[in-house]
Order: structure tokens, then C-alpha cells, then sequence
């Protein structure tokens, strides 16, 4: 799997469009998918999709097998380009912009060692999120697919921002011990 | 939310714990023309080729809209100096309204794409139609009706044929085949088969072929199902035939 996604990028790298054509076949569901999450509407989800596989096109030939799976790199590209979009739209009444809104969830830099999570991990994390209590649920809902920081969940949810900050991490704990803790980092698939 | 690396695969699971919904079937396509329009723009490593397809006859070549490209250069060169601009003057917030003139340029480039996509569908579909008329309005365009065949009596179809401006062929109810089959449409000149190319029915079973005259007087025209991406000489089930008159 993960070998047929290198191949891919090195596809794409070497000016092969087949290798994007396969690509987008692979994970153009997954990241369709968390796009319509964020932005809700499928015109804009089209408009992400279509932004994260010409981002993948351009940068393929620079894309560092070492920083990890190439799954989560285009979730991630989905995710932001998502939030991107959502953030545009309410730029209107955003004032608060100057947030480093994005600094709520840092992308992994090269060092790190991303271990993507299988389709059986993946559904213990979607269990455990429906598990969560509903307000530390919404919190992360909101910090994840709202892109939101956590001061400004505390204004949305009109709660104090220290309840926030320990329902955040109560969920990521819990997520965390869903998805098997350090276990995970055994890199059995990386 | 978090910064422990640590907590990546929770972000990973969070980025697919969602209700997975399949994209429309046509972003496919545009998805791949934009990707590729927009590095052929702007970046010299990649060198995008679109691989040959097996040759289907149905449409002819569109133009390349070469020229409508031109059009962009000055929005993004206007861009880049006012990033320029914003850049030299240090202003408090002038990285944010960069990154977001750099979010414009990214959506014009799409934009862009999107529409070179659209302008190309266009004009597929004008030089179609302009073959056809100039088909059907030929002094020396015949008429062969093609009749369904025993096993799919319920098609028909029409040849019109000009030797100096080609020849269309339409076709209805032609069932929809199973995957890596399709049909293939065949002139017999001379006792031999001359093929224009392979097509798939729309979902509705019509079918438009737009084709070179074949090279000698037509005794028949025929349609049969062959493995996806045709053959030389025809092996299949003949779905259509039809013999013009004399």
C-alpha cells in the first residue's frame, strides 16, 4: 500500500501523469471527505480536492519520503486547505485573525516519524469519539474540523477557557488510549 | 490542540474519522487537467505528458487554446508586486496579507485551469458540430441505415458518409457493455475492414462516431463489441450492420 504511494509521488515527480491519475483514484474519497467536513458545502469541497492534488503535482518533486506516509501528508494539505477556505469565508467578520490560528495544530516537520493509522485504528478513534463526553466532543470537533484555537472555542462555547483546555485534553487523552498510546509508534506499517 | 507528536496518528485518525463521501465523477477529470495545466504554468521540473488513449474516433481533435493562457501572466505578475510591495514595507501584518495574495494567486491559477478546461470542452464540442454539419450539408453524403443484429435486435443506427468530408455515424440503444469490452466501428472497402475507431454508448445507448471517409467505395458499415481498445480486424458479435445502396 504505502510502497504504491511512493511509487506514485515518484511518478508524479517524473512528470508521469498516470502516477497523479492513480493517486487521486487511491485518496481522492479521503480527502474529499474531510474537506466536505470542514467547509460543508461540495462546491468548496470540489475546490480543496482539486487544490490539494495540483499542490501534490507541484511539490511531488521535492516531497521527503523520510517525513512520512503520503496518506496523511495529503489529509493534512485537505485539512488546511479546508480550513483556508472556511476561514476565507468568514473573513468578513473574523478580527481575531491575527491568531495564529493554524499554530492550534502544527504540521509535522520532517523530522517527525508519522505512523498513518489503519483503517481498524481509524474506527477505535471514530468509537472513541462517539464515547466522549459531548462537551469535550464538540471541543475537539471545533479544534479540528473548525480550525479553531482553544481561546476561541472558549468564546464560541461561551465556557472558561481553563474548562476548555482540560476538556481538550481529557478527549486527547482518550483518543489517545483508544488508539493503543505509544503502541502506535511501533511503525508496523511505516 | 496539541503539539505532541505523540498525538499525530489521533490527528491522522481524525483526518479519515469521517463520514466518507465519494467526489462527483467528473472532478476526476478536471481535477487532473487543472493539477497539470498548472505546473506546465509555472514549473520547470515537471514536464506533464497526457499519455496516449487508444484513439477513439468519436470526437475530432479539439485546438488547443494555447492563447487564452496569455491572458493570466499580467493578474499574477500584478500580484507578485503588490506582494513586493507589501514585503518592502514591513508592515505590521504584511506576512498575513502576503500569504493571503499568495491564497488569490493560487485560486486564479485555479480558476484559470478551470476555465481552459471549459474553454477546451467548448471547443471539442464546436469543431464536433462544425464536422458535422459540413458532413450532413456534403453534396456526395449518403445515407446507410444500420440494422440491430440477433444479439441486440433492438439497436439501430445511421451512416452518413461523404468521401471528400467523412462520415457520422449514430447510433441508439446499444446496451451498455461490461468492463474491458467496447464497440468498434468498421467501413468494409474491398472485402477488408477499415475501422474508425472504438466508442461506449452514452447511458442513455446513443452513440455519435465522427470519422475520416474510409479510403474506396463502402460495401457495409458494422459495429461489433471487441476487448477494450479495439482491434485491427474485427472478432466480436456484430451489433449493427447496414449496406449502402448503389
Amino acid at each position: 500500500m504505502l510502497d504504491l504511494d511512493r511509487q506514485c509521488i515518484t511518478r508524479i515527480a517524473a512528470g508521469d501523469q498516470t502516477g497523479l491519475a492513480d493517486l487521486y483514484d487511491r485518496h481522492a474519497t479521503a480527502v474529499y471527505s474531510l474537506a466536505l467536513r470542514i467547509v460543508k458545502r461540495p462546491q468548496d469541497a470540489e475546490d480543496v480536492t482539486q487544490q490539494v492534488f495540483t499542490q501534490a503535482w507541484r511539490t511531488a518533486a521535492r516531497y521527503d519520503h523520510g517525513r512520512g506516509v503520503v496518506a496523511a501528508w495529503l489529509l493534512m494539505m485537505s485539512r488546511s486547505r479546508a480550513l483556508d477556505c472556511l476561514r476565507r469565508r468568514t473573513a468578513a467578520r473574523d478580527s481575531s485573525s491575527d491568531d495564529a490560528v493554524m499554530a492550534a495544530i502544527p504540521d509535522p516537520g520532517p523530522s517527525v516519524e508519522y505512523v498513518v493509522a489503519t483503517k481498524q485504528q481509524v474506527t477505535r478513534a471514530q468509537t472513541a469519539l462517539d464515547a466522549l463526553p459531548p462537551e469535550q466532543r464538540e471541543a475537539v470537533e471545533l479544534a479540528y474540523y473548525g480550525g479553531l484555537t482553544q481561546s476561541e472555542i472558549a468564546e464560541r462555547t461561551s465556557t472558561p477557557l481553563g474548562t476548555v483546555k482540560s476538556r481538550v485534553r481529557s478527549a486527547l487523552q482518550a483518543l489517545r488510549a483508544a488508539m493503543g498510546g505509544s503502541g502506535l509508534h511501533a511503525g508496523e506499517q511505516s | 490542540m496539541t503539539d505532541d507528536p505523540q498525538d499525530l496518528p489521533v490527528l491522522d485518525a481524525l483526518g479519515r474519522a469521517v463520514p466518507q463521501v465519494a467526489p462527483p465523477a467528473e472532478l476526476r477529470a478536471r481535477v487532473l487537467a487543472a493539477a497539470t495545466a498548472a505546473a506546465q504554468e509555472d514549473a520547470p521540473a515537471v514536464v506533464a505528458r497526457p499519455t496516449p488513449t487508444p484513439a477513439p474516433a468519436r470526437v475530432a481533435e479539439p485546438d488547443r487554446p494555447g492563447s487564452s493562457s496569455s491572458r493570466w501572466p499580467w493578474l499574477l505578475a500584478a500580484a507578485a508586486a503588490l506582494i513586493a510591495v507589501f514585503s518592502s514595507l514591513g508592515w505590521v501584518g504584511a506576512r498575513r496579507e502576503v500569504e493571503r495574495l499568495h491564497t488569490t494567486i493560487a485560486e486564479l491559477r485555479t480558476n484559470a485551469t478551470a476555465l481552459l478546461a471549459v474553454r477546451a470542452d467548448f471547443d471539442r464540442a464546436q469543431s464536433a458540430s462544425q464536422r458535422v454539419l459540413a458532413i450532413l450539408s456534403a453534396e456526395d453524403v449518403h445515407y446507410t441505415a444500420l440494422g440491430g443484429q440477433p444479439p441486440t435486435p433492438g439497436a439501430r443506427g445511421r451512416v452518413y458518409m461523404s468521401p471528400t468530408r467523412g462520415l457520422l455515424m449514430a447510433a441508439d440503444a446499444l446496451p451498455a457493455l461490461p468492463a474491458g469490452r467496447t464497440y468498434q466501428l468498421w467501413t468494409i472497402v474491398a472485402g477488408q475492414p477499415v475501422s474508425h475507431g472504438v466508442f461506449d454508448p452514452e447511458a442513455n445507448g446513443r452513440a455519435q462516431v465522427i470519422a475520416d471517409a474510409p479510403p474506396g467505395a463502402a460495401q457495409a458499415f458494422a459495429v461489433t463489441v471487441e476487448p477494450a481498445g479495439g482491434v485491427p480486424a474485427p472478432t466480436g458479435p456484430k451489433v449493427l450492420l447496414g449496406v449502402p445502396a448503389l
